[in-house]
């Protein structure tokens, strides 16, 4: 509990109608749609200057109070704004300024609070050459809290990997200094958000995926909208060609002929974008049967995995170019075929991403997944090369862990340049199916990392569970750094980075 | 442990309380979807659907947020506190959060595959947990409570006599008003205490084209929309039982009605709560105007030079969503009826139809919160001289009186009028 008196103080940072503590209030913060356990704040702050959050930090290491942060609600798959342990939550979703768009230079400059269709909105109404690379998930999802969480987008490579596009960071330590990340140290640099690397150790990554500090400003590059555009979708007929998929991914975005930001569903998670679960097959206590599967898949015209890929150029002509290579490249996997455009678009998982994903316009039809079976999702996403023992791999054990829990193995990839995420889609019904889920979810995450396939980003709900097998020497450079950045450790104890 | 015996009722879908968890946190509920639907951006910058979000930008005062109250109560985790009460009437009930909500709509764009509609439905969730607050003896909010008294004694929220109801009417014409006609026109309370000018209007038009009309003097009561919408569903019974026996004493094949919320009471709620089908027609205002427009017996001649903007009020657009053959939304006859008056143009704002941005006056939501309501009303305005047009036109009392102090305060330069009251002008 944090004490009044404490309180008292905090309500003088950021006025008395910012501080919530009633239950009223708390109560849309303790629970989320994934795993999480429900778990209630002490109380919610939501500040909306970088000034008031080193005010906070102070006060938070005066009273010894736990700080957890939040960019607002968005796609909560990895986790909502929950506080696993209580404490203060630090909801920064008042802090939505766009600082600066430079339609020149192709960045743009935000806070916390701003939304990906906030920027979609002022870049369609006013730069309309700049296209944001956006999420398959929320459009209320932060674009800096999905960038500095590493999340991943669907248009075409370095775009589609937010990290990679983060030139220049605004950050509040835990004891409340400020530090401007690369060239941002400069005083009065020219290149805060063009020249990343600055001067001697570039330190942004540590403040990604961590404890280290507060994030209050980045800059990111956007893309310039292509001249040309177009789509494709493959189908893999079968679960056999798991691995051909795969490897026939690797190939076309390596020479770039499909944008990084490739999408590959298997069948349940195309279908779970449109339409709900059928309870009437076996009351959802173990996995499809397979002859259904087979007869959604042929009534539906979709493939035991569908790909959905952009193609971006500069001219119509490279386009055809593009076009050419991949069916070459095709030509080598005998089994996969092109879909039927009609057929594909009425899938709506494709509709959504060739009609909005990839052309940077956010969508939430993805929110079909967690009513799948009844409110819950989460994401477990290993990581993997784009091997055609891989793809089995992946696949084996993702179907044998979740029909041991009754629950069906619905997945989807997004593509890096060099390996593939694979996004697990855990769906469950709330609450009945809630602990069942969670030791699927486990126990999905231990055989992934058995087989070598580590998540690149998970619930922090789950994260002691993958922290305990993380490399010593590493570790002990983490919680050097906490101790010296968050001496008191009121910052996302936990988070990341072992206590 | 506190129970809540109407939150009982929708509280299970598949299992014991298992509705709240369909919420899934979306923001569905608190802004525009699809807005890139056919490649366009519908809403130019109008994006939340709700108003009380709009106003405060804080989840708890939407529905998601009272969705987690509810589930909290429903589950013995946090009592009903005087904020949590203040959370659950600082809503208008407009339903703009069921239009969007993807627990319940999910499947409005896939129809053609076999999706399932689902019973999640966050305002009957709303209304439940109000009634249960009423049971539990806290609610409705004090200032609720006051007008609520008022419409037990003197049949009215608005602190009038009863007697003064039917003051704004002509005296000959209130001496000549029949003991049985064709149609009853149900005045209600706010044309009859404050917006008159409508009341006015309706019957200069019913005295002009022959309509075989009368209004029931003295028989006529509140409707109970206020008390159905605060949840003192003992008030509303009572209103609803007066009210249909009034009708029927009066023999008429018709009722019509000003206002949006009493045309929602007397069409959907009062066959509803009785399980039975009236044995009279009910109309909006607009409806008959339509017909008789239609019929020719209203003939619009005098030209109103006008570029107008039509708000769509909640309770008789998405309120009557899923009414099979007994209702349906009244989008059209507004509309027709407008154009219909020559001279009129009409220009769409973005927030219409089933995405209408609500003015904040009902769910008794105004008289809780009446700075609140103002500023929303405001919004609403600014959104319509943003359509660079002369007036803002709608066909609820109660949005007219919202939005004429909304203008009035902030002193907008535009015009406000209901449909009856441009009619009225283009009438021959």
């Amino acid at each position: 509990m944090i004490k009044e008196e404490a309180l008292k103080e905090l309500e003088a940072i950021v006025g008395q109608e910012h501080v919530y503590t009633d239950p009223a209030f708390l109560a849309t913060y303790s629970r989320d749609i994934s795993i999480t356990y429900e778990r209630w704040p002490d109380a919610v702050v939501r500040p909306r200057f970088t000034v008031e959050i080193q005010k906070i930090m102070r006060w938070a290491n005066k009273w010894k109070v736990p700080i957890y942060v939040t960019s607002g609600r968005g796609f909560e798959g990895y986790g909502g704004p929950v506080s696993p342990f209580g404490g203060l939550i630090l909801d920064l979703a008042r802090m939505n300024t766009i600082h600066e768009i430079n339609d020149k230079l192709y960045y743009v400059v935000v806070e916390p609070g701003v939304t990906y269709r906030q920027l979609v909105r002022e870049l369609e109404k006013n730069y309309p050459h700049l296209m944001l690379d956006v999420i398959g998930g929320s459009p209320e999802s932060s674009v800096l809290g999905n960038t500095i969480s590493r999340g991943v987008g669907h248009t075409w490579w370095p775009y589609c990997e937010h990290f990679e596009c983060l030139c220049g960071m605004e950050v509040v330590l835990p004891t409340g200094e400020v530090v401007r990340t690369g060239s941002g140290q400069l005083p009065g640099s020219k290149s805060w958000h063009i020249f990343k690397w600055g001067f001697g150790p570039w330190i942004d990554g540590i403040f990604s995926q961590s404890n280290f500090g507060v994030v209050t400003k980045i800059g990111l590059w956007v893309a310039p909208r292509p001249k040309a555009y177009d789509w494709v979708a493959i189908a893999a007929p079968k679960p056999e060609n798991a691995g051909d998929i795969l490897e026939f991914t690797g190939k076309v975005i390596l020479h770039n002929i499909i944008g990084g930001g490739v999408t590959i569903s298997n069948a349940v998670a195309s279908f779970a974008c449109n339409f709900t679960y059928p309870w009437e097959i076996n009351g959802g206590t173990a996995p499809l049967p397979r002859e259904w599967i087979e007869e959604m898949k042929e009534k539906h015209h979709i493939g035991e995995y569908t790909l959905f890929g952009p193609i971006y150029a500069d001219s119509e002509e490279a386009l055809q170019a593009k076009w050419k290579t991949l069916k070459e490249i095709l030509k080598q996997y005998p089994e996969l075929y092109l879909m039927d455009r009609a057929d594909a678009l009425n899938c709506a998982e494709i509709a959504h991403r060739v009609l909005y994903d990839q052309l940077g316009r956010p969508h939430r039809s993805l929110w079909g997944w967690a009513h799948w079976r009844g409110g819950g999702l989460s994401f477990y996403s290993p990581i993997a090369p784009f091997t055609k023992e891989a793809g089995l791999e992946l696949q084996e054990i993702g179907v044998k862990t979740t029909a041991k829990y009754g629950f069906d193995y619905m997945m989807k990839y997004v593509a890096g340049l060099r390996a593939i995420h694979h996004v697990g889609l855990l769906t469950y019904k709330v609450p009945d199916e809630l602990d069942r889920a969670r030791r699927c979810f486990l126990e999905l995450i231990k055989n992934y990392m058995d087989a070598g396939y580590y998540p690149y980003r998970v619930n922090p709900f789950a994260q002691d569970y993958l922290l305990s097998r993380i490399d010593r020497g590493y570790l002990l450079v983490c919680q050097k750094i906490k101790k010296a950045l968050d001496p008191n450790n009121i910052l996302m104890p936990g988070y990341y980075v072992p206590e | 442990m506190v129970k809540y015996p109407n939150l009982e009722k929708v509280a299970t879908w598949r299992s014991k309380g298992d509705i709240f968890y369909l919420c899934t946190i979306c923001r569905y509920c608190i802004s525009e979807t699809y807005e890139y639907l056919d490649g366009e951006d519908k809403s130019a910058g109008y994006q939340n659907l709700c108003p009380t979000f709009d106003l405060w930008e804080h989840e708890a005062y939407s529905s998601l947020g009272r969705i987690s109250i509810a589930r909290a109560l429903y589950e013995g985790k946090m009592e009903l506190t005087d904020k949590a009460l203040e959370l659950i009437y600082a809503c208008s009930l407009c339903g703009a959060c069921r239009e969007e909500c993807f627990a319940r709509r999910r499947t409005k764009y896939y129809e053609i595959h076999e999706a399932k509609p689902s019973p999640f439905d966050p305002m009957e969730i709303l209304l439940a947990l109000r009634r249960d607050a009423v049971e539990l003896g806290k609610g409705p909010l004090p200032v609720q409570q006051g007008w609520m008294k008022q419409i037990v004694e003197k049949n009215n929220p608005y602190y009038e006599a009863h007697e003064a109801r039917l003051d704004w009417l002509k005296p000959e014409i209130r001496e000549k008003l029949p003991k049985e006609a064709e149609v009853v026109y149900f005045v209600g309370c706010t044309s009859a205490y404050r917006q008159k000018n409508i009341a006015n209007a309706t019957v200069n038009i019913l005295e002009k084209t022959g309509v075989n009309y009368t209004i029931m003097d003295p028989e006529e009561w509140c409707c109970g929309s206020p008390a159905y919408m605060t949840g003192r569903m003992d008030v509303f019974k009572r209103q609803l039982e007066h009210n249909i026996e009034a009708v029927k004493k009066y023999k008429a094949k018709r009722v019509i009605t000003s206002c949006a919320g009493c045309y929602r009471m007397w069409k959907k709620e009062y066959p509803e709560t009785l399980g039975v089908k009236l044995p009279f027609e009910v109309l909006h205002t607009v409806e008959l105007l339509q017909e008789l427009v239609k019929n020719g017996k209203i003939r619009l001649e005098n030209k109103v030079e006008k570029t107008v903007t039509y708000h769509d009020p909640c309770h008789i657009g998405r309120h009557l969503r899923d009414g099979g053959e007994l209702y349906k939304p009244l989008f059209e006859p507004p509309r027709e009826v407008l154009q219909a008056i020559p001279g009129i143009t009409l220009k769409e704002m973005p927030r219409k139809l089933w995405y209408s941005f609500c003015c904040s006056s009902g769910g008794g939501f105004r008289s809780a919160f009446p700075r609140e309501s103002i500023e929303i009303a405001s919004r609403r305005v600014k959104e319509a001289l943003d359509q660079k047009v002369d007036a803002l036109v709608s066909t609820c009392p109660f949005c007219y009186r919202n939005f004429k102090d909304a203008i009035e305060e902030k002193k907008f330069n535009i015009e406000l009028y209901d449909v009856v009251e441009l009619v009225e002008k283009a009438m021959a």
